[in-house]
């Protein structure tokens, strides 16, 4: 097992930093965040700047996995997915460039359709961009996430590309406090898994869910760290905290560490 | 769950006069704000601390914990950039230290928050890593003394470093040491995203100690906390130390304000005692 952190948790730092903090908090990789925002690299970043991004992590010891990205595949407009095929390509250029395995995106959202129309669209668009991202050693990583949280639903798309550059980021949170289950959805996953993102919360007496750090919400954190290490699990467990949605979440200074020694106490037992 | 008030609320009282009220009030402990006392505690002589800690034994006290440790002197600054504040904060929070164990006290509140600001041109990582090496420098001083230090979360307009309870639990962990602790202000807690009984369910096995205080700053139930939740997810963490009142503002005077928060709060705990009983 290895960890990272996805770079959303932390907009307030430069690469450098990121790359310092990284290393220092004993983190073996990060996830950067690519988006039109520029936190923390834009998906139109050069190749000269991508070199240098690589470089800069690759030195600190601590390279960059997956690109944290928010390409989506559902759009019932032609043109919207287009776009998105595009913006894809482009990451898997990026992904590329950088040493990144993987890209994480998202199903997408949808509304008046049925959902297996919406997996054979998504199948459908991502087929040919996952053939191009396996050629380069790269996979695109679709997250469980809102509307495919559920392990059955998210393997009607990647079912239907079957291909090593169609992967899928196993959110552990998002399946569980969205459907109530995480151990059928992984059993599902699991050989497609690219990485996992790890992060906690809780239902409020607001009935709201509150980001809260790991171990201290709901999580069934040691049943699924128990599972993960049981069946080998060797990829990357990617820390996502939600900074730069939530800017009075604590600061990363102090959760990043905390997240480090949680996971390496409970996975040591 | 055992009461206190902070001393400095009752201006112009002497000690004698604050303990004799707080026992007549039926508390189990005073909070003393060090200022109070001298503008440095390097100036309070030995007679006047084993004074200070026998008038609270003979009104039936406990010092419940120092706070407001760095109102005074001026100058001092746990994360500057400059070193030489730096050590001058450190040689006083042994200072404290050292009075905090004459007078009985095992407990200090490190809430102060101009003294943890962040300097022009400091990142929060640079100050953090003063802010930890200046407690470093003092944290086996206070094992010696059995002293506690705590850290006060504060709101962002108050202080850059720690402002949540999830925050200076993070810094807690990080420095793991068994003279550092945690505490909460529940007018603090109040400004974060979630509930403060949330906090209090998902942090309490952790806080040693507790200020009862309202938002704006008066006493509790003076003014739109409501105390019933905050002391309902106490009890279910069954935290057992002190809930502090550490009011602001008064209207028109501390002792009434006192008192009848006091009422405020027993009335609560009483109803969970209750319900707690015929459950």
């Amino acid at each position: 097992m290895k960890l990272g952190f996805t770079t959303l948790g932390c907009p307030e730092w430069t690469l450098e930093q990121v790359a310092a903090n990284a290393a220092a908090c004993g983190f073996d990789g990060v996830e950067l965040r690519v988006a039109d925002d520029g936190l923390h690299l834009r998906p139109d970043a050069t190749g000269d700047e991508a070199r240098r991004v690589r470089e800069l992590f690759d030195r600190a010891g601590v390279p960059v996995f997956a690109l944290c990205a928010y390409a989506s595949f559902s759009s019932p407009d032609p043109a919207a997915l287009r776009g998105n095929c595009e913006l894809t390509r482009r990451l898997i250029a990026l992904a590329g460039t950088l040493g990144a395995g993987a890209i994480r995106c998202y199903g997408g959202k949808f509304a008046d359709e049925e959902r297996h129309a919406v997996a054979a669209r998504a199948a459908a668009a991502l087929k040919p961009l996952a053939a191009e991202a396996a050629d380069r050693g790269v996979a695109i990583a679709l997250e469980t996430h809102s509307y495919w949280a559920r392990g059955a639903d998210m393997m009607e798309i990647v079912g239907a590309v079957d291909s090593p550059g169609l992967g899928v980021v196993f959110d552990v949170n998002n399946t569980f406090a969205g459907t109530g289950e995480w151990q059928e959805t992984y059993r599902l996953i699991r050989p497609r898994i690219a990485y996992c993102h790890l992060k906690d919360d809780y239902r409020g007496a607001d009935g709201r869910r509150h980001h809260v750090m790991l171990g201290a919400g709901d999580l069934p954190l040691a049943d699924v760290l128990g599972r993960l290490k049981r069946d080998g699990f060797a990829g990357f467990l990617s820390f996502e905290w939600e900074k730069r949605w939530e800017p009075r979440l604590a600061p990363p200074e102090e959760v990043f560490p905390q997240y480090v020694h949680k996971v390496r106490s409970v996975w040591n037992g | 769950m055992k009461l206190a008030v902070c001393n400095e609320v009752f201006s112009g009282w002497s000690w004698q006069q604050v303990c004799a009220f707080a026992a007549e009030q039926g508390l189990a402990g005073v909070e003393i704000a060090p200022m109070t006392f001298a503008e440095s505690v390097t100036d309070v002589p030995p007679a006047r601390r084993a004074e200070i800690r026998r008038v609270a034994r003979d009104n039936g006290l406990e010092v419940a914990a120092l706070h407001m440790i760095l109102f005074s002197p001026k100058g001092l600054h746990t994360n500057s950039a400059d070193a030489g504040k730096r050590q001058k904060a450190v040689d006083y929070l042994k200072a404290l230290i050292e009075f905090s164990a004459d007078i009985g006290c095992p407990t200090m509140i490190y809430g102060s928050p101009p003294t943890r600001r962040l300097d022009a041109g400091l990142t929060y990582r640079q100050a953090r890593a003063y802010f930890k090496d200046s407690l470093l420098k003092c944290l086996d001083r206070a094992a010696a003394a059995r002293v506690t230090l705590c850290i006060e979360p504060l709101p962002g307009d108050c202080t850059e470093l720690f402002n949540s309870v999830e925050a200076a639990l993070g810094f807690v962990m990080d420095v793991n040491h068994p003279n550092l602790g945690l505490m909460a202000d529940t007018k603090a807690m109040s400004t974060e995203s979630r509930p403060v009984a949330d906090t209090i369910r998902i942090f309490g096995a952790e806080l040693r100690h507790v200020h009862a205080n309202d938002t704006l700053g008066v006493a509790p139930g003076f003014g739109t906390l409501d105390f019933r939740p905050i002391l309902q997810a106490l009890r279910e963490v069954r935290y057992d130390g002190w809930l502090s009142l550490e009011p602001f503002h008064f209207r028109p005077d501390a002792e009434s304000n006192v008192a009848t928060s006091l009422r405020y709060l027993r009335a609560i705990l009483a109803d969970l005692d209750a319900a707690q009983g015929a459950a």
